[in-house]
């Protein structure tokens, strides 16, 4: 399994050394759901500086008047030669078809990836890769892997993204109370004592849960299944303690990691219900 | 030129008469399987079919939700499924799931694919991705301004669908798994917790919401029409009778009026107010003339009010007492103004000034919900007409 880090630091050059297949860079203007944006500039170079893999994220919805841009971006970014983008909303899907731009797309429907035939059925359009919803069991994992050619995406560690929403959530909340405004706040929900990361930028709100993920349990089993890429998020780890992480991952040491990253499996063992009775 | 359709919610086989009946074009309802509202009263096979038979019979049409982002084992007897309800008679699946779209489409040429706003569609291209791999309408993301929906609308060859009534989602429908996170309940799968209403705890002195008011659209139907909108979607297939048959009533007159060139601006103040009337919870136009924001959204906990104008639905004629025969809703009594109002249109003020109950008895107060009672009245009234409060007594 290659490993892909998604690095807050600006320095995040220097992760590479330390055992890093590549990083995943949200690419500004056209992404959510991550603390930090790079510019197309950015993008070239880290491509300028590393024969490492570079995956861009393209994933926020896209509205008519970004589409011209959008179709910018994807030739500057097939120029780049980027390793994949990530894409969420169908026009990445339209443009790179219509205009026969050459770019590897890895499906990124962050709660939508949840099924093998729906993988293959982009595979078989042409999406190289897919980026597993963090909401499934590690037996649909290993059952997609079964029934899929496409390379496929895990989140090993990170705080999973909960929902997204175009609105401003957190301007709108702080202007009711006459309150200054914060862009990230914490907020527990009562019954289950869930908390939750709550972030505003300009594209809207998103929702984090506030434990994160780790799946070093399963991690060699995932490997030997064949997942291709692993992907382990900075989050709030000091450089430091991320180099230690992404060390810990490579010789492998769950020890160590479930010291630094704690025990939540998520959804693992765990099927989400849709009936109550 | 074709004219917009209203297409309306049905939990049940009731509501998807009643909607019809009060004008509704289309209706729209979940199947036992594959669909967004895993608990609430979905459709047999059976039910379905006599659904679609009397929707046909009034020339209208029938689509079944199977929106849900299915997991590896729901994939079992998907097909079988899928033949049977088309063989039931709809008209068209609602969609969310590419290959569940692709695989209608490729498979099944008498039926229309919908492509469902959980995809939150909010762009041409996206759009046109989803015609060209099958699907005859989508509908749009509820976060689109007039321009980006009139912009998409444009596109040839491809219906759009757009929500004018009912609740909202706080975040991109499909882009949230709050209920998944809190109760275990999968959103994306029919088991939507609407965690968003939930308060959360913020500092010691306050609480967070994030749950938005309703949508309504009634002062944009025009709009709606002259940008070249197909479809006018109303939320709610849990909804009760009373609020389905107002909502759609309501909508099926100012859409008449505006075609006919009748609409005047006291009578749409007046639907205006009937439709507030029946809603339990503030409404805005959302999204339509700017971005949502302060005052689209409530700062405190739960904000449902129950609705108790809804006093009974009339379900016949006693000939020889010359009285509408109702089952009771809600509580009234002697000296009450009310309403009787028909699918058809018709409205009657009334005022009550005798009540029978079932064994014939006067009483002066109607306090049992269900109850069956009569009220003298010189009309026998078509079915499915109801009585609403004006003004107690």
């Amino acid at each position: 399994m290659k490993l892909l880090g998604v690095i807050r630091d600006n320095n995040f050059l220097e992760y590479l050394d330390n055992g890093l297949d590549g990083i995943i860079l949200p690419l500004e203007n056209f992404s959510v759901d991550y603390f930090k944006y790079y510019s197309i500039s950015d993008i070239r170079e880290y491509k300028n500086n590393t024969d490492k893999l570079c995956f861009v994220v393209i994933n926020k919805m896209i509205f008519n008047r970004e589409l011209d841009n959008l179709l910018k971006v994807l030739k500057e970014l097939e120029c780049i030669k980027v390793d994949g983008v990530f894409f969420y909303d169908l026009a990445v899907f339209n443009l790179v078809k219509e205009n026969k731009i050459n770019i590897n797309l890895i499906y990124n429907g962050t709660h939508m990836v949840t099924n093998s035939d729906t993988i293959n059925l982009y595979y078989d359009l042409g999406v190289k890769g897919s980026y597993l919803s963090n909401e499934i069991t590690k037996d649909e994992v290993l059952n997609i892997r079964g029934n899929t050619k496409s390379d496929l995406f895990i989140l090993l560690l990170g705080n999973p993204v909960v929902a997204m929403s175009r609105r401003s959530l957190l301007t709108s909340y702080f202007t009711n109370k006459n309150k200054s405004k914060s862009d990230l706040i914490t907020i527990k929900e009562p019954k289950s004592g869930q908390e939750f990361l709550v972030k505003e930028d300009k594209n809207g709100t998103t929702f984090f849960y506030n434990r994160r993920l780790n799946l070093s349990n399963v991690y060699k089993e995932l490997e030997d299944v064949g997942i291709n890429y692993g992907v382990i998020e900075q989050g709030d780890y000091s450089s430091y303690e991320y180099k230690e992480l992404i060390n810990a991952f490579v010789n492998f040491n769950k020890q160590k990691i479930d010291e630094l990253a704690g025990h939540n499996r998520g959804f693992l063992y765990r099927e989400t219900i849709y009936k109550v009775k | 030129m074709k004219r917009i359709e209203l297409l309306a919610p049905a939990g049940d086989l009731e509501r998807l008469k009643v909607v019809l009946l009060y004008g509704a074009d289309a209706v729209y309802v979940g199947g036992e399987r594959l669909g967004l509202r895993a608990n609430a009263t979905n459709f047999s096979l059976d039910e379905l079919k006599e659904g679609c038979t009397f929707a046909h019979n009034l020339g209208k049409k029938v689509y079944l939700t199977a929106n849900i982002v299915f997991h590896d084992k729901d994939r079992i007897g998907m097909e079988g499924y899928i033949k049977k309800v088309v063989e039931a008679g709809i008209d068209a699946f609602i969609v969310s799931d590419l290959y569940l779209a692709k695989y209608i489409s490729d498979n099944f040429k008498t039926v229309e694919v919908h492509i469902s706003t959980q995809d939150s569609i909010t762009n041409r291209d996206a759009a046109i991705f989803y015609r060209e791999i099958g699907a005859s309408r989508v509908v749009l993301a509820r976060e689109l301004s007039r321009e980006e929906i009139k912009e998409i609308s444009s596109i040839p060859n491809l219906e759009t669908e757009v929500f004018i009534h009912g609740a909202m989602c706080t975040c991109f429908s499909g882009r949230c798994a709050l209920s998944n996170y809190v109760t275990n309940r999968d959103a994306n799968r029919g088991g939507c917790a609407q965690v968003c209403r939930f308060a959360f705890d913020y500092d010691s002195n306050d609480k967070f919401t994030l749950a938005t008011k309703d949508l309504n659209m009634a002062i944009f139907i025009k709009d709606l029409i002259d940008i070249g909108v197909s479809s006018l979607k109303v939320e709610g297939r849990m909804r009760s009778l009373y609020y389905l048959a107002t909502v759609i009533g309501s909508y099926r007159f100012l859409i008449d009026s505006i075609y006919d060139g009748t609409l005047t601006d006291d009578k749409l103040l007046e639907y205006q107010k009937r439709l507030d009337s029946v809603a339990n919870r503030d409404t805005t136009s959302q999204y339509f003339n700017h971005l949502a924001d302060v005052n689209d959204q409530y700062y405190t906990g739960r904000q449902e009010v129950s609705n108790q104008e809804y006093l009974g639905l009339i379900i016949g004629y006693d000939e020889q007492m010359k009285s509408i025969v109702l089952k009771e809703r809600n509580y009234f009594k002697v000296g009450d103004e009310v309403e009787l109002f028909t699918p058809t249109g018709e409205i009657y003020p009334y005022k009550i000034e005798t009540i029978y109950n079932e064994d014939n008895e006067k009483i002066e107060v109607a306090r049992h919900p269900e109850e069956i009672l009569k009220l003298p009245f010189d009309k026998k009234l078509s079915g499915y007409s109801m009585i609403r409060l004006i003004k107690k007594s």
